[in-house]
């Protein structure tokens, strides 16, 4: 094992071997046929990671198929959250965490947790749990990442802010208010612009972390929409509590438990016929 | 049987909804068990009892569609839940389907001119007690969740269809032979086609029994005698 400073220095001295026995991989249903056709993002191996002396991952492995939106669920503390923030190396921005394994990034095959955080987050975005806009306008938000980015010329600026608003499904609803407050937006318009300001840059992955637990139904399936309509063109993982969502929208689901990744596989599949018990209980409401 | 929900409501209905379904497999199997009684002994009075019976066969399956509907609406159900609402909702139909053969066979018995041959008659019982078999191991089967016993009563049906086909040609052979029996031979032919039929129907249960169970379709092909 080694800290974060560590490991950003060198790379480990021995990647353990990885450990998949413990987790299902379902692969029989037609859209994982599918996703095992197209192309990986990125692909999670033997990742393990601890707070501290807490072990919160133990050596997770998983595809990311590009263009694919893979939803993880499990329950409170079993290390979803942890796994998602591992792809943009927040848990880099408190001492005493540290990883173990690898999260490679294709196409260019490098891993992301030996990469430089500040280039590894230009490229992963992420929407959190409540809308957390800048006290700003709704254009300067979603213009922030770009010019961040170096991007400041004024044509690029307002081409890209209205293709991520549209892309957001938030365009017809501020285009003629784009410089009132992003605070005077409800707060299901303050999340789409908050996905608006991920997508911007054109993040090669984007992490939602419960991004509709704090949101009424209809907000709710206004984002869901605009996620499965973003599959065309970005990589979604999303972390869930709400399994009904997970199974709406998602491609691929992993299920994870204390740290593990149960079983991973086809949404479909892992819904109507999952392989693990631990998986069966949870989905039908018989953990614990 | 699985484990309790946390939700205990969602066990009740999951209880309720099976234990519909095996009252409508009870009374499907008496409707059945009577319809064959005054076929055998040409009983019109027990056949009137029977159609008018098989009203309580259509009222059960549709309470299990309506509660079928509460559950899916109510409950999020997912993996075993979900394919035992499912199963449910696909089983009653079958069941409800062999109710009205057992009609048929009442209301055809009524228009026979004569009664039937002996030697005929244990053919129809025996197809008539096979069916009746069939459908209670079926119904063990969806209770206790039992796919093996789902399996064996789904390979059950091709000796049904060997008789029945022996007694498509008897009955042939006999309107062939003496065109005064048309009528009758008629009758007879709907009333042991209709018997074939429900021993598919069982068998067709005997499939959703499996998928709820395993979660998966039952594989290859049913074995199957020479067709009539």
């Amino acid at each position: 094992m080694q800290t974060l400073n560590a490991m950003h220095s060198k790379k480990p001295d021995k990647i353990p071997m990885k450990n998949i026995n413990e987790t299902v991989y379902v692969t029989s249903g037609a859209d994982a046929a599918a996703a095992a056709s197209n192309t990986l993002r990125a692909d999670v191996k033997s990742l393990s990671f601890w707070y501290g002396e807490n072990r919160a991952l133990s050596s997770v492995s998983m595809p990311v198929w590009d263009r694919k939106i893979t939803a993880l669920i499990g329950p409170s503390g079993c290390g979803k959250s942890t796994l998602l923030r591992s792809f943009n190396r927040m848990h880099d921005l408190y001492p005493g965490n540290r990883y173990d394994g690898e999260i490679r990034l294709y196409p260019e095959d490098r891993n992301l947790i030996e990469m430089d955080p500040g280039l590894v987050r230009l490229r992963v975005g992420m929407v959190f749990q409540k809308p957390n806009p800048f006290p700003k306008s709704i254009f300067e938000n979603v213009a922030a990442g770009l010019r961040v980015r170096g991007i400041h010329r004024r044509a690029v600026l307002d081409e890209r802010v209205e293709k991520s608003l549209k892309d957001a499904a938030l365009w017809n609803e501020v285009k003629d208010r784009m410089h009132d407050s992003a605070y005077s937006l409800s707060g299901g318009q303050q999340q789409r612009l908050c996905i608006a300001r991920a997508l911007a840059p054109q993040p090669d992955l984007l992490l939602l972390d419960e991004p509709t637990s704090a949101l009424d139904p209809i907000a709710t399936a206004k984002i869901e929409d605009l996620l499965t309509g973003l599959r065309q063109s970005v990589t979604v993982i999303i972390v869930t509590h709400n399994m009904q969502q997970a199974a709406r929208i998602s491609d691929l689901t992993g299920y994870m438990h204390m740290g593990e990744l149960i079983e991973y596989g086809d949404t479909g599949e892992l819904f109507t016929n999952p392989r693990e018990k631990r998986t069966s209980d949870y989905i039908t409401g018989r953990f614990g | 049987m699985a484990d309790k929900h946390t939700l205990r409501i969602f066990d009740e209905d999951l209880e309720k909804l099976r234990a519909e379904v095996i009252k409508l497999a009870g009374q499907v199997e008496d409707e059945l068990t009577r319809a064959l009684t005054a076929l055998i002994s040409g009983d019109h009075n027990l056949a009137r009892e029977v159609i008018a019976s098989d009203r309580q066969a259509d009222a059960l399956q549709d309470a299990i569609n309506v509660h079928t509907a509460h559950v899916l609406a109510r409950q999020q159900a997912m993996a075993s839940d979900l394919r035992a609402i499912l199963a449910a909702s696909r089983v009653a139909p079958h069941l409800e389907r062999i109710g009205d053969y057992a009609k048929n066979t009442a209301k055809r018995l009524q228009r026979l001119s004569t009664p039937i041959d002996p030697d005929m008659t244990a053919q129809f019982y025996w197809m008539g007690e096979r069916i009746k078999s069939m459908l209670r191991r079926v119904t063990d089967a969806y209770m206790r969740d039992d796919a093996e016993l789902a399996n064996v009563t789904w390979a059950d049906d091709a000796e049904l269809d060997a008789v029945y086909s022996r007694l498509f040609e008897r009955l042939l052979n006999i309107m062939r032979d003496d065109n005064k029996r048309v009528a009758d031979g008629t009758q007879l032919l709907f009333i042991a086609k209709g018997l074939e039929r429900a021993g598919d129907h069982v068998t067709d249960i005997a499939e959703e029994v499996y998928l709820m169970v395993t979660g998966k379709p039952l594989q290859g092909p049913r074995p199957k005698v020479e067709e009539a």
